[in-house]
């Protein structure tokens, strides 16, 4: 049987290797998982990939007018939501004005240098004592895991912006916010863009973290918390396949599309850095 | 530059000092320490031994963890870089597994492991891994191909194409993501030690602990270390990055 | 207009003067005098090249005119008024075209007029039209990163026109290209210029592009940054560099500067022998 005659016997999908051995690998992957799981404890620890799939969709099914899972879910990307509006908002301001005021930056240096290196996660206990359990803790520890790498990033992309072109504007009379709304900015929105996903990064398992600690009612984190609590593992399995799988929406769909917009567009490609 | 340093230094003089105040004129809440009694805190744990004990503690899981990371990681990457076969099937599963924050295993190894330190180093370890497995592989395949040629024409066997070409050519990327791999497994380890509740010791622990107490100067003391640790990380691998990279003039 | 110095009189005729420019650079603990005491008129309506070996400052003395930066001493005129900034009266065409990447040709373009209040119909109308001129109107909507070095060197020149200021300033704006585009670029250079009547200063290495371009040609010093003559160039136009005056007017240029670069390697000889001897005490 020749294996090489596959590719001609798909027509529906791109005849593209790359999307189909990795699938018929995992899906072998998780025939073997099925099968080994039927065992006593082990199917308590790791229940067969069926029972979590089934679990997986009793969760999502609504149940008197709402879905579980969807909750949980929602509460969760809200949190994310608002961390990162929050912590960018205030990362591009304070970014710009260091970036383009030295003194600003000194102020702002120490800040970063103490809070960029400690996880998020840290700082929940302290945000618990202060703001007890539920939303604001999570938010405020949230919103400072995007603050600082935005805040970071954006006021290195003002600092580097190349000085030519600063001039090349200058002479036709560009006033101080025209300079900054038509060349810092546009220049420095690879970096705002880098800083951005990292914020995204970082804000995301901060809130998970300290969803773990922090969350009293719904959250992804809460409900793998809560379903430690009753040993039911397959929601576990559950709740952290649909984190992965969010998160790689946000940052391939999401990001992807508006980086495809504009610096993408502009010449500007992963690989090569800004081309010009 | 020097400017900076001098202002960046009385700004969080100008900070302690505000903090000092706001604390005699109870403008803070009751439980938030002042400077001093931080300080004080910081100073009695130092010295009968609990706050070098967490540390040491905690430190041990760390570098125990992402040692085996590293280790793991590269020989991964390694390996998936040299055949394209198993990274057309891996590189999905790895990148999905990439975008799990890392706290998120805790439950599942607590429920596996127990809640002892064992979990804790395996969520370290866990947090390093695909990072490292990640970066190695990515910087291995940039590795231009000339120079892979050029070790080729001269007749090295695979062994020492990996060493000499392979290892070095990676690093370039490798290094810089062991800061964030670095800081996933702390994040990792601060957070399996907060709900590993069987655990006496470990920063994560010391500092969750505290919450019952209400006491934020033995929080404040273990957010000092926990950023005392992370600089020296960031050191560490700048320096490293200055021997290899800096070295070979190869500029970030 | 003679040979040698200009008489400093305030003259409608002169558009730009400098009196007796100083510019000192400091760096570390050395200083370089980029210019030392320059007095220089540029004429109205005349096309002037500035030639010069390396470091002898014709970048620094076009920077000073953009207003890019601010003289140590002494001052700059234009229109007899003192210089106060960079400003929509002048037009400046970089060696690296400094083009914004993450702008259309056409919006490069019209970005001088959009900023000094042209609304969005009017600057693009204009901005096509120069567009035009050099020759790529099909590029209108293409970004900067796809073209060529010539491609990017005509829509800058296209730029530094379109918003019509009276002085042009250009900065070695061949310097980055292949000789056969250079050549082209610089026979286009003097059939656009010809429909406009403006004041232009040209910074080049090349003799040869200076008399080709050229009214008059500033020869400059190095270390420091001085004027060493100022040779007119009354040659009509289209040129033909095998044309006796032509040749005349090179060598003319070539020996003041022959002079000037063979001192020049002396000394850089002896500064890098007097370092190497530092360093290895």
């Amino acid at each position: 049987m020749t294996q090489d005659r596959k590719t001609s016997v798909k027509p529906f999908f791109l005849i593209n290797k790359k999307i189909i051995y990795p699938t018929i690998f995992i899906g072998l992957l998780l025939l073997l998982w099925e099968q080994a799981s039927g065992i006593g404890l082990r199917a308590q620890l790791f229940p067969a990939p069926s029972t979590i799939f089934r679990q997986l969709i009793t969760m999502l099914l609504p149940k008197e007018g709402s879905s579980i899972l969807l909750c949980h879910l929602l509460a969760s990307l809200r949190r994310l939501t608002v961390s990162l509006i929050i912590g960018s908002f205030f990362g591009i301001i304070f970014g710009i004005a260091s970036g383009l005021r030295p003194y600003i930056d000194a102020l702002t240096k120490p800040f970063v240098s103490f809070f960029l290196p400690i996880p998020g996660i840290a700082l929940a206990p302290i945000f618990m004592i202060l703001f007890g359990f539920g939303d604001p803790a999570i938010i405020t520890a949230g919103s400072l895991a995007a603050f600082f790498p935005v805040l970071f990033n954006t006021s290195s992309g003002i600092r580097t912006v190349n000085p030519t072109l600063i001039n090349a504007a200058r002479i036709m009379g560009a006033t101080r916010w025209q300079k900054l709304v038509h060349v810092y900015l546009p220049w420095s929105a690879i970096h705002i863009f880098s800083g951005f996903k990292l914020g995204i990064s970082r804000s995301w398992r901060t809130v998970i973290a300290v969803e773990l600690v922090a969350a009293a009612d719904w959250g992804l984190g809460y409900m793998i918390m809560q379903a430690v609590e009753y040993l039911q593992m397959k929601v576990v399995y559950v709740g952290i396949f649909v984190m992965a799988l969010l998160y790689l929406f946000i940052e391939k769909a999401l990001i992807g599309f508006v980086e495809r917009r504009t610096i993408y567009r502009w010449g500007y490609s992963p690989e090569q850095g800004v081309r010009q | 530059m020097k400017n900076q340093r001098v202002t960046s230094f009385l700004v969080v003089l100008l900070i302690i000092v505000l903090w000092h105040y706001a604390s005699i004129f109870k403008i803070l809440p009751d439980f938030f320490p002042s400077p001093t009694g931080t300080l004080k805190v910081f100073l009695r744990m130092f010295l009968d031994g609990t706050l070098p004990r967490h540390l040491i503690e905690s430190l041990v899981r760390l570098l125990t963890g992402l040692s085996i990371a590293c280790v793991v990681g590269f020989a991964v990457g390694g390996i998936l870089a040299s055949s394209a076969f198993l990274s057309t099937i891996l590189y999905p599963l790895l990148g999905f597994f990439l975008s799990i924050p890392t706290v998120a295993w805790v439950p599942l190894l607590i429920v596996i492991f127990g809640l002892g330190a064992r979990t804790v180093v395996i969520a370290v370890f866990l947090g390093g891994f695909f990072e490292i497995t990640y970066s190695t592989y990515q910087g291995i395949r940039t590795i231009p191909q000339s120079l892979t040629n050029a070790a080729r024409t001269m007749g090295v066997s695979s062994a020492r194409l990996f060493f000499d070409v392979h290892l070095p050519g990676s690093l370039p990327s490798v290094l810089p993501s062991l800061r964030l791999a670095a800081g996933y497994a702390w994040r990792a380890l601060v957070g399996a030690e907060m709900l590993s509740s069987m655990l006496r010791w470990g920063i994560g622990k010391m500092i969750f602990e505290a919450r019952y107490w209400n006491d934020l100067g033995v929080m404040f003391a273990g957010l000092i270390c926990i950023w005392s640790v992370a600089c020296l990380f960031e050191k560490a691998v700048a320096l490293l990055e200055k021997r290899t990279l800096g070295k070979w003039g190869i500029a970030r | 207009m003679g040979n040698r110095k200009m008489t400093h009189t305030h003259d409608s005729n002169i558009k730009i003067r400098l009196q007796s420019v100083t510019q000192t650079y400091s760096e570390n603990e050395s200083e370089t005098k980029a210019l030392d005491n320059v007095s220089v008129d540029f004429t109205t309506g005349k096309f002037t090249s500035i030639v010069g070996p390396s470091g002898c400052g014709k970048s620094t003395l076009l920077s000073l005119v953009a207003g890019f930066q601010k003289p140590s001493s002494g001052t700059i005129f234009l229109d007899n008024k003192p210089l106060k900034g960079p400003g929509p009266n002048r037009g400046f065409v970089f060696q690296d075209y400094a083009l914004f990447p993450w702008k259309t040709v056409l919006e490069n373009i019209a970005f001088g007029l959009r900023i000094n209040g042209k609304p969005r119909k009017e600057a693009d109308d204009i901005a096509k039209q120069f567009l035009r001129m050099v020759n790529l109107e099909k590029f209108a909507d293409t970004y900067p990163y796809a073209l060529s070095g010539g491609m990017k060197q005509r829509v800058s020149i296209a730029r530094a026109l379109a918003y019509n200021p009276e002085v042009l300033l250009m900065d070695e704006p061949f310097g980055a290209v292949d000789a056969q585009t250079r050549k082209m670029l610089q026979k286009e250079l003097v059939h656009i210029l010809d429909k406009f009547n403006k004041t232009i200063l040209f910074v080049t290495h090349s003799v040869l592009e200076a008399v080709f371009l050229s009214d008059v040609v500033v020869v400059m010093t190095a270390h420091p940054g001085k004027i060493k003559g100022v040779v007119p160039v009354n040659l009509s136009r289209p040129r033909n560099h095998s044309e006796k005056e032509y040749i005349e007017v090179r060598n003319h240029i070539l020996t003041l500067l022959e002079e000037e670069v063979e001192k020049d390697f002396k000394e850089q000889n002896t500064l890098a022998l007097t370092a190497q001897n530092r360093d290895l005490d």
